[in-house]
């Protein structure tokens, strides 16, 4: 058996260590591309209400969100409370015909009902038919 | 003329030390940026609840405490308690439960009181104030 024990040697550069290295931080960057999803800001830290028998989100609704205090937050700005019914009112009649006006509401889980019955009546004031409430998953 | 001709100049390796950076980069934006949460939703008013309330009933439910105390019609229990949650639904299957609150109370306690109530059977749920 003829053994080729003169096999041509790579030329050693100091990048060779980096490779692991590099190999690692891609399957990372790869996980957190695929995996994750980027969302807009809310403008307002909110922890929505646990839930077991919620459905999916529908594909793409309006956020309304409201904080533990009661603050109403339309696409990351604060809306004053005698206002909401007009924000959602230009926004239903900015939809092409045939597309339906769904309004979802991301509402704290601390929030008091009340306040969100508020803000639920306003938005339903400008005509609003589809009306949700955002849940999280219960592990 | 003298001419210093070198011999043809060995192919170095690309640095990789830019690619890290900008890799780097990337990796940051993308672990500081996503999100894993995963949203679901509770539809309080639907087409489909809007259009049958005309024509069916309406049972309201009220929610006492944070806790899950619930009274309908004189009676008390409690919204953990599923045997009684789908015995009072079975009386009216399909009527629209509708959940009015106590003072004080918060978000979580009625979405856990919605969700019992779809649990022990109710075909449609809302909360008062959305209905008509």
């Amino acid at each position: 058996m003829i053994l080729n024990t003169q096999a041509e040697r790579r030329m050693k550069s100091a990048d060779d260590s980096l490779i692991p290295l590099i190999n690692v931080v891609f399957l990372m960057l790869i996980f957190f591309m695929v995996a994750g999803h980027i969302e807009a800001s809310d403008g307002a830290e909110v922890a929505p209400p646990l839930s077991l028998s919620a459905s999916e989100l529908l594909a793409d609704p309006l956020k309304v969100v409201v904080t533990k205090e009661g603050d109403v937050f339309i696409a990351g700005v604060v809306v004053e409370d005698n206002q909401i019914t007009q924000r959602i009112f230009d926004y239903s009649h900015s939809l092409n015909e045939g597309e339906e006006a769904a309004i979802i509401v991301k509402a704290d889980s601390e929030l008091e009902v009340e306040q969100l019955q508020v803000v639920l009546k306003q938005i339903k004031a400008a005509g609003i038919e589809r009306l949700s409430l955002i849940t999280q998953e219960q592990a | 003329m003298l001419l210093n001709l070198d011999p043809a100049p060995r192919r170095e390796m690309i640095s990789l030390t830019p690619l890290i950076d900008i890799v780097f980069i990337l990796l940051l934006f993308f672990m500081l940026t996503s999100t894993f949460s995963r949203w679901q939703q509770i539809d309080l008013l639907a087409p489909s609840i809007s259009d049958d309330t005309q024509t069916e009933n309406l049972r309201v439910i009220k929610l006492e405490s944070n806790d899950g105390r619930v009274s309908f019609d004189g009676r008390t229990l409690l919204s953990q308690d599923a045997m009684a949650l789908s015995a009072l639904i079975n009386e009216e299957p399909k009527a629209t439960y509708v959940i009015t609150v106590a003072k004080g109370i918060n978000t979580q306690a009625m979405v856990t009181l919605l969700d019992n109530l779809k649990q022990a059977g109710a075909y449609q749920v809302s909360l008062a104030g959305v209905l008509p």
